[in-house]
């Protein structure tokens, strides 16, 4: 055993002497340990500490119960071993808040249709009221709580576009749904924020879950906090490793048919964990393998990160990806969107021309962000091409307060006109 | 299905806990569970302290024992029961999002530490032992819940490593290491104050 790591600080075999003398496995070498602690103070006081600890945790932490706390923690099991139909203190509370809230949304709806429609109520027509909602139970949007304006088309669609969803048949989304599961939507709601309902274990959950993206995405009635809150809870089960990743795509199809607050919702949940639609669109946006879905997804994030990527191997997906960049139509979509015309433009002249006309199209009428966005760029890169590139591009859009951004930073003077 | 049930029987028989104790608590007998848990309760509720906070410690373990309840029927007798429901406490504990044990209210003053359990006959030194005890569970509960838990049953439970493996489900050299990073960090953060 040699010396050689010691430090004034630390000596470097301390973990060895204690594992040698404090947990009583001394091993073969226990004559040299212990001749080093014999000349070494740093592991002797480490020792010393060691032992000083263990002597401290044994002796703050031996815990007796008495009976009657046994008992009170035993009780949990008997309460929680009872059938699910003898409601728990906080189930009772949930199914009473529950119905509280569906009779309020009720008396809201006759009170708004009878206001709404004086001469109506003999009408066939407007027999089945309707409850749009984008938002917690009871709210309702303008678009469609007119109930003579869903009562017109039977079975509504969801379209992109519009916030709410629509409910057909005038079922209330916060009613229960017996056919697709035992449990409420506000118990889904519950157990997705955290709470606990009994008999509610992960694999329904995730069930219920799957079920809920698949009826959003076929237009089907549900509430956009719900989804927002399934997406939430996806999101973290995929990122701590409790479901596969693929799972994401059902938020993800719900996530590229919508518009307005949901979808912002949305892209800023998915954007929390970015690196997981990374690893989805390096898995799934091959050289043999392009999933549309993945690269909408890309596109409606704005995912910089795997833009060249997209470039390079999505096809024509790629306007796919850039019509849901749009759609979103931020600044950091905007971003994305010039990365990926930068890739293509980088690869040859001809790609060049070609995406140039189709990218001016593209953005046209977001010219202050772009120009922002280009400044961006041009303030961070150091390739030379790039700059050029860009420089090119804020031309042709029209953009010469980004040119002159550039050449004043840099200290040189404008080219001359046509020499780009 | 007999061959299956002997070799369950055999792991049961490794194990500390009476098997026919353990056959009835697997089939839902609660008198049987009680008799096995009960033993273990001082050193759960210690782990779950140690784990939740003295706030929730024994909301942690109430959760653990219906979990367990729950959970008995496909424990297979791979490691002791201890083992198996220590396991259980520690995912819990290890997994915050899973189990949100109630907080304290505002204004709600936590008296446990504050009440001494018993009068010393030299009040100074008792007051430094105690301002030490606070020092070291606040360093402990600095450590990740692994190496929190690993030093835990090593220093105040005396179990071996490879129990301990068994229970957080690693291998036992992974577990020395919790251990001795545990005990290395302990020493750092509480320097000269031992």
């Amino acid at each position: 055993m040699t010396d050689e790591s010691r430090t004034p600080e630390r000596c470097g075999f301390e973990d060895r002497v204690i594992a040698s003398f404090l947990d009583g496995e001394p091993g073969q070498d226990l004559p040299e340990v212990a001749a080093h602690l014999d000349r070494c103070p740093l592991c002797a006081d480490a020792l010393r500490k060691a032992r000083a600890i263990d002597a401290v945790l044994a002796a703050q932490t031996r815990t007796d119960v008495d009976d009657s706390v046994a008992d009170r923690l035993l009780a949990g099991v008997d309460e929680a071993a009872r059938p699910p139909s003898v409601p728990r203190r906080r189930a009772a509370a949930l199914v009473r808040r529950g119905w509280l809230a569906v009779a309020a949304a009720l008396i809201a709806l006759t009170v708004a249709y009878r206001w709404m429609s004086p001469g109506s109520p003999g009408d066939p027509e407007a027999g089945s009221p309707v409850a749009g909602r984008n938002g917690p139970v009871g709210s309702s949007s303008p678009s469609t709580s007119s109930p003579s304006t869903s009562s017109r088309s039977p079975s509504p669609s969801w379209e992109p576009g519009h916030d709410a969803f629509p409910v057909p048949g005038g079922s209330s989304v916060g009613a229960r749904q017996p056919e697709r599961s035992d449990f409420t939507d506000l118990e889904l709601l519950a157990r997705l924020k955290g709470d606990r309902v009994p008999g509610f274990n992960r694999k329904a959950v995730a069930d219920r879950v799957q079920e809920l993206f698949e009826s959003a995405s076929a237009g089907k009635s549900v509430d956009s906090g719900l989804v927002v809150e399934a997406t939430r809870w996806q999101l973290v089960g995929v990122r701590r490793g409790l479901m596969p990743s693929g799972r994401l795509l059902a938020a993800g199809r719900v996530l590229l048919g919508s518009r307005g607050s949901l979808r912002h919702d949305l892209v800023a949940l998915f954007r929390e964990h970015e690196n997981l639609v990374r690893r989805l669109a390096r898995s799934r946006v091959g050289r043999d393998r392009v999933d549309p879905e993945v690269v909408g997804l890309v596109g409606a994030l704005g995912v910089r990160a795997v833009a060249t990527r997209v470039s390079e191997r999505a096809g024509p997906q790629v306007d796919l990806c850039a019509e849901q960049a749009m759609r979103t139509g931020d600044r950091r979509c905007l971003a994305f969107l010039v990365e990926l015309y930068l890739s293509a433009a980088r690869r040859s002249d001809e790609a060049r021309r070609e995406r140039m006309a189709w990218f001016k199209d593209l953005v046209s009428g977001s010219d202050a962000t772009l120009a922002h966005v280009l400044k961006d760029k041009l303030r961070r890169t150091r390739s030379q091409e790039i700059r050029t590139l860009c420089e090119e591009l804020a031309e042709r859009l029209g953009l010469p307060e980004t040119c002159a951004f550039w050449f004043a930073r840099d200290g040189g003077s404008p080219p001359e006109p046509g020499t780009l | 299905m007999a061959v299956m049930n002997s070799t369950l029987e055999y792991r049961m028989n490794q194990t500390r806990e009476p098997w026919p104790l353990l056959e009835a608590a697997r089939r839902g007998d609660r008198q049987a569970f009680d008799r096995l848990v009960r033993p273990l309760m001082g050193n759960l509720l210690a782990l779950a302290r140690r784990l939740g906070g003295p706030h929730s410690g024994e909301d942690l373990l109430q959760e653990a024992l219906i979990r367990a309840h729950r959970g008995l029927p496909e424990f297979r007798g791979d490691c002791s029961f201890r083992s198996w429901i220590i396991g259980i406490l520690f995912r819990l504990g290890s997994e915050p999002n899973r189990y949100r044990g109630p907080r304290p209210l505002p204004g709600q003053v936590e008296l446990n530490g504050l009440i001494p359990d018993r009068l010393e006959a030299d009040p100074g030194e008792q007051v430094t032992t105690r301002d030490l005890l606070k020092r070291v569970e606040a360093a402990m509960e600095r450590l990740p819940v692994r190496q929190r838990t690993a030093l835990h049953l090593r220093a105040v439970e005396g179990w071996d490593y490879g129990e301990i493996a068994a229970a957080l489900e690693t291998s036992e050299g992974a577990t020395r290491n919790a251990v001795m990073e545990a005990r290395r960090r302990l020493r750092d953060r509480l320097g000269d104050e031992l």
